[in-house]
């Protein structure tokens, strides 16, 4: 669990550091000569326009760790949000969204994303939005799913008659004890973020090509692995390997530190 | 039926039924009640009798089907959520499981804190000092204020969940089976807590249980209920001694006597409780009564007075008592006869 911390510490301070100092333009052709293996001036080696491989690297945790955190966020409040009331209430409202969320689940999470990238065109936000939307139904469907198991328990019944509303039951008293599951999920999630983002960065979709986005470097590199420049596609891919690691570790630590009962 | 008293919380003719697959499930099925001001009206029954059900209905934690509940004489089966949030000021309820009914995120404090912010408006520092004022009431010290319910025993809880009922002076509290999920070692500690807290508070009850020592050693008054319906209800010392309904009669009969060499006479009902499920318009013992009639099976027989403040759903009882049959002008027009005594049944 402090391992999890630890890494993605690590990907936070890169990206933070990326936005004042890189050892070259991340941008700029040409630093190097193309395809230098990783050596004392260039560490990971540069592409094929002889950019450093290192800023393009270090510029990317900015991307492809803000479009996961963003993504999951808004996935995690919208979803959990009506969830809650899905599965509070039940009735009509509950069947309306169970079918919305059953016709978004038909479609796999990728296959969504690139469908409305294509269709929206590429850009940051763009990615952002199509994610949070491709991890909205499982939040609501985790969410109201322990809600609901939990509605009739005891304390829901006794918060109900110390004089909360039903609201305040259903986000104050229920949701609070339903957080573990949604929380570990928000690990998996930000692993498939990353995952897609890359993936669509890969397949030339999500982002800019000139992007330095790891999936975009990883598609440039890709020539390179059959041919001896490994470093290219590499890097990016552990980078990618780690961050998806790592949030599954953290998304542990999560569900220990918020559970009073395993605190201790 | 006459009893000593200010009724408090009523029922009337109260009915929860649930659909279920094939038909209708009968959990409350036209119950009658008062609870009295300051005084103990237990509800004893197995499982599966609806006796829950009916406490949560009376503060419609479960809406009823049909039929009225009256708190101090106001009816609050039309109170909209606002105004029923309110009457928990003066109803309140300790739940049979206090390990589920204790939110386990949140201390003893967060938990008793909370009716007196949203009941009764406290400013912080008087709900500090009644917190403190309620753990000691209730045998706990202001060191369990920091706990969170898996810090506590099973007594612990229960004693944590009882403040918190009592936390904002309640008139009445519903206590649904407060002692059956807790060793039999801390059972007798929480009872004299309940009673010793109804004396100090002049708390009214509802004790809800199946427990029949328990029972009479705690309520002033006893209904039985047996699949939705009350069959007979009177003081605790009546019914315990004189029982009329066969049902009752062997429920008593079942309990075991704590008293070597004593024999015990039975009366023994055939099968099993049966599925509350559609069930027919006639005394819901038939098919099980040793004493049965043709007359129980032509209507559900109706809580009759036998005795000023005792009254029993039974024709063959009141038959008995009154004298010989026709039983159906009995069942039309019941009467009560005072001071008659009656007539032990025979098995």
């Amino acid at each position: 669990m402090r391992i999890g911390i630890g890494i993605l510490a690590f990907y936070v301070a890169v990206a933070i550091l990326s936005c004042f100092w890189t050892p070259y333009d991340p941008l700029q052709p040409g630093v190097g000569d193309s395809y230098s293996p990783p050596s004392w001036a260039f560490p990971l080696g540069t592409d094929r326009l002889g950019a450093d491989m290192l800023s393009r690297m270090m510029t990317g945790a900015r991307y492809d760790l803000g479009i996961a955190v963003v993504a999951v966020f808004i996935a995690l409040v919208v979803g959990t949000t009506l969830g809650t009331v899905a599965g509070y209430y039940g009735g009509v409202v509950d069947t309306i969204a169970m079918r919305l969320v059953e016709m978004f689940e038909a479609f796999p999470g990728l296959l969504f994303a690139m469908l409305v990238v294509k269709a929206v065109g590429p850009g940051v936000l763009n990615v952002i939005v199509v994610l949070s939307f491709a991890g909205i139904p499982t939040y609501l469907r985790l969410a109201r799913g322990e809600i609901r198991s939990r509605r009739s328990w005891q304390y829901a019944e006794a918060a109900r008659m110390v004089g909360n509303r039903s609201w305040r039951v259903a986000f104050a008293h229920l949701l609070p004890n339903s957080a573990g599951p949604l929380l570990a999920y928000t690990s998996i999630n930000a692993a498939f973020a990353a995952l897609v983002t890359a993936s669509l960065g890969f397949l030339g979709l999500g982002l800019d090509p000139n992007t330095p986005e790891w999936g975009n470097m990883i598609a440039r590199g890709q020539d390179g692995v059959m041919t001896g420049e490994w470093w290219i596609s590499f890097f990016p891919g552990l980078a990618i390997l780690g961050m998806t690691g790592a949030f599954y570790l953290l998304g542990d630590a999560i569900s220990d530190v918020t559970d009073p009962r395993r605190r201790r | 039926m006459i009893v000593e008293g200010r009724p408090i919380l009523q029922a009337r003719n109260l009915r929860k039924l649930f659909p279920v697959g094939r038909g209708m499930l009968f959990a409350v099925d036209g119950v009658d009640l008062d609870i009295m001001a300051g005084q103990t009206l237990a509800l004893v029954g197995e499982s599966g009798s609806g006796k829950s059900t009916v406490g949560r209905c009376l503060v419609r934690l479960i809406e009823p089907t049909s039929g009225e509940v009256f708190l101090d004489g106001r009816s609050i089966l039309g109170l909209n959520s606002v105004l029923l949030a309110r009457q928990y000021r003066r109803v309140q309820m300790v739940f049979q499981d206090p390990n589920a009914s204790l939110n386990p995120r949140m201390t003893v404090r967060q938990t008793l804190i909370e009716p007196l912010r949203l009941h009764l408006k406290m400013n912080r520092r008087t709900r500090e000092a009644r917190a403190r004022e309620l753990v000691e009431m209730v045998g706990l010290t202001t060191a369990h204020l920091d706990r969170y319910p898996n810090e506590l025993s099973g007594g612990q809880r229960q004693r944590v969940g009882i403040a918190r009922a009592v936390a904002v002076e309640p008139d009445v509290v519903i206590l649904d089976e407060p002692t059956s999920s807790l060793d039999v070692s801390v059972r007798g500690q929480i009872l004299d807590l309940l009673m010793d807290l109804q004396a100090k508070l002049n708390l009214a009850y509802l004790f809800i249980s199946h427990d029949l020592q328990v029972v009479r050693h705690v309520s002033h008054r006893v209904a039985v209920m047996y699949l939705g319906g009350i069959v007979e209800i009177g003081p605790t010392a009546k019914v315990f001694s004189e029982p009329k309904h066969p049902y009752t009669r062997a429920l008593l009969s079942a309990a075991p006597v704590a008293k070597w060499g004593v024999k015990r006479t039975r009366l023994r009902l055939s099968g099993e409780i049966s599925s509350p499920i559609d069930l027919p318009d006639t005394c819901r013992l038939v098919g099980r009564c040793p004493f049965q009639q043709p007359v129980c099976s032509e209507a559900r027989p109706k809580l009759v007075d036998i005795d000023q403040d005792h009254a029993v759903a039974c024709p063959i009882v009141l038959a008995k008592t009154e004298g010989p049959p026709p039983f159906v002008g009995l069942l039309a027009t019941p009467s009560v006869t005072a001071g008659a005594h009656p007539a032990t049944l025979t098995q």
